[in-house]
């Protein structure tokens, strides 16, 4: 499938381009950049400077293709659509434009989030992906609201890497404010807060942590069960929702080192890693969910998504396991 | 293969295990005591007691 | 004993809480013996008083509980059931006090050791001590309930924590000087020292329950006979008695176990076989009551 990646030059894009690049199903056409027109995608990505022929281009001239993947700011798609849609016959957005199936334009577009929307992607030609966070919280929590284990409002703990801000510098990331951050940088109401109860069908009660890494984001949620539960029954549950998932895995040990997820072995790779524990009077289950934002929460989720839309093997061009040590 | 009464994987056990020995889930890393043997059942290895000891 | 001839058809039991390393030796060198062996959990144990004796010719008590220990071999000797090792045994080493006390009585040097009876006491049994003094629980074993206490400072934190306790027992008063040395075990079965082991770790508590690492040790005619000295004082039986080596080469007995670990001590001496000297020793013992 011949494809485009509209906004390749940023961190998501420059991941679609990655992917894309060793998707044996795939063929990258175009990467659109305003700012780096003309210029090899090498330079602003680094690790693809192997890729000496494929330059950035004017995304004003779109040739048609299969796939289009964008991953512009906000509202930019919006602006563009009726222009994207005439040469594209499917669109993947990354931005958060059309999330919203109640928001304009959003009815057309089906999650981009396979372990929750599968039977809707078969065959999907508009797909939205969803926020890294929100993948992640509604990984971790769906499955237990679906078994009736959480009343009330669940709270999500969210710590993330600075790559989730994008590709453009500002104070916040300046390397010397930001390397040894732990800035909670929204304590309450961040707005993946309606996108996690949309996803999940629970109120959800965000903190939002900047943390020092680079990719990486690792949810916390805290749910109240209406009756004492067992570690046994939140393991069904899981199970059941996720038993043959390819790129779902649950971690929850009773001892060794590395016992709930940790986004260090995720960078790269295209799963969460799902883990859990219950307080000992079963009042309380703490979910943790990691991944690595731009893969599993952006560029990997498109992907994924798109295979299966297609039809293809879900896991073609996301072999990648990570890394350990990094 | 056995199950594992906390997460319900599946637990390779030796085929000459024997009652009250214990072997470790590899998806859960529980200590699991042994309880019966054919069939082999599993159950949450007890808490060591505060008397245990050489 | 007027069931000798009827018990000699019943297999022998090894009584174990977990069936672990040393507890499958045990059974293989059973075998090896052709001598029929079931193993029975302590925790499953019921018996009326006056009623049918243990259903077993002999019994290796193993159990991992202190307590039960004591009382399965409690009711083999009031039944006449042979059991390695026996309740005075049993009795003498699960209790620092009493160990201390009997190696004492015949003659085995151990480190400076003041008693106090309440947490109360204990700050004057420290000083009596002296500093830096190691403190533990009478009843304690792998390397739990330990402090190092350099000051009375410190003295007064661990024994105003004992007597938070709730039990009399850990409210007792176990001092002993602290002195640095290597640690050593050697395996005493029937009255014969059997082989030495010393063990290393990085923190002062080398127990290997608490991750240290077993190496062989010679074992040289003063060890063994101070080890066989000290596992005839507390009782006989199978024993892992441990020692402290200062750096003089001097020896001194700091406990005697009565249910010994001996997997770091069998991979030390790859060629020795650990479990069938025991079990032989119980099959000899068990001859030789019946006789």
């Amino acid at each position: 499938m011949k494809a485009t990646v509209l906004g390749a030059a940023g961190y998501v894009g420059g991941e679609l381009l990655r992917l894309a690049l060793g998707h044996p199903g795939l063929e990258v056409v175009q990467a659109t950049s305003r700012r780096h027109a003309g210029r090899p995608v090498g330079l602003v990505h680094p690790h693809l400077r192997h890729h000496a022929g494929l330059l950035f281009t004017e995304p004003d001239v779109l040739e048609p293709v299969d796939v289009l993947f964008s991953a512009l700011p906000r509202g930019e798609l919006a602006r563009v659509h009726d222009q994207i849609t005439s040469v594209a016959r499917t669109v993947v957005d990354l931005g958060p434009d059309f999330r919203d199936p109640e928001g304009p334009g959003g009815a057309a577009y089906v999650t981009g989030l396979p372990e929750l929307y599968r039977g809707a992607l078969a065959g999907a030609t508009r797909i939205s992906v969803p926020g890294c966070m929100a993948t992640a919280a509604a990984v971790a929590i769906r499955p237990l609201v679906a078994a009736g284990l959480t009343q009330d409002d669940v709270v999500v703990d969210a710590r993330t890497g600075s790559s989730g801000a994008g590709g453009e510098p500002s104070r916040a990331t300046h390397h010397p404010e930001r390397q040894h951050a732990m800035r909670i940088y929204k304590a309450t109401g961040h707005r993946h807060e309606r996108e996690i109860a949309r996803l999940c069908g629970v109120r959800a009660r965000m903190t939002v942590t900047a943390v020092p890494l680079v990719r990486g984001v690792q949810v916390v949620a805290h749910l109240r069960p209406p009756r004492p539960v067992s570690r046994t029954e939140v393991w069904s549950a899981f199970r059941d929702a996720y038993a043959d998932e390819p790129f779902v895995r649950l971690v929850a040990h009773r001892s060794g080192l590395h016992r709930l997820p940790d986004p260090q072995f995720l960078y790269g790779g295209n799963f969460v890693d799902l883990g859990f524990d219950v307080d000992d009077d079963g009042r309380r289950v703490v979910v943790v969910a990691a991944l690595d934002n731009l893969v599993k929460g952006a560029a990997g989720g498109a992907v994924q998504s798109l295979n299966v839309a297609q039809g293809l093997e879900e896991q073609t061009g996301l072999d990648f396991p990570g890394l350990h040590p990094v | 293969m056995t199950v594992c009464p906390e997460c319900r994987g599946a637990v390779s056990v030796p085929d000459d295990v024997m009652a009250a020995e214990i072997v470790v889930c590899g998806e859960c890393s529980s200590e699991l005591e042994v309880v019966a043997v054919t069939p082999t059942v599993l159950a949450l290895a007890p808490e060591v007691e505060e008397d245990w000891g050489e | 004993m007027s069931d000798g001839g009827e018990r000699a058809e019943r297999p022998f039991a090894l009584v174990a809480t977990r069936v672990r390393v040393e507890e499958r030796m045990l059974f293989d060198a059973f075998r090896r013996r052709g001598a029929a062996c079931e193993h029975v959990d302590d925790r499953s144990i019921v018996y009326r008083v006056g009623g049918p004796p243990p259903p077993w010719r002999a019994v290796l008590n193993r159990a991992l509980s202190a307590i039960r220990r004591l009382e399965v071999s409690r009711w083999c000797a009031a039944t006449d059931t042979p059991v390695l090792n026996s309740a005075v045994t049993l009795a003498c080493c699960d209790n620092k006090i009493a160990t201390s006390l009997a190696l004492h009585r015949a003659g085995v040097p151990t480190p400076d050791t003041v008693v106090a009876l309440d947490a109360a006491g204990g700050g004057r049994a420290v000083a009596e001590v002296g500093y830096p003094a190691v403190v533990k629980s009478v009843n304690g074993s792998w390397g739990r309930a330990l402090a190092r206490v350099g000051d009375p400072d410190a003295a007064e934190a661990v024994f105003a924590l004992r007597a938070e306790m709730p039990s009399p027992v850990q409210k007792l008063g176990y001092t002993q000087k602290f002195l640095p040395g290597r640690d050593l075990r050697v395996l005493v079965v029937g009255g014969r020292a059997v082989a030495a082991v010393v063990r290393e770790a990085d923190h002062w508590v080398r127990n290997t329950a608490r991750g240290a690492r077993a190496t062989a040790h010679p074992l040289g005619p003063e060890l063994a006979r101070l080890a066989e000295r000290s596992a005839a004082a507390v009782g006989g039986g199978v024993l892992g008695v441990d020692l402290l080596e200062d750096a003089a080469g001097d020896l001194r007995v700091l406990e005697v176990n009565g249910a010994v670990e001996f997997h770091g001590l069998a991979d030390a001496h790859p060629d020795l076989p650990v479990a069938d000297l025991i079990v032989d020793h119980l099959l000899d013992a068990t001859a030789g009551a019946a006789s």
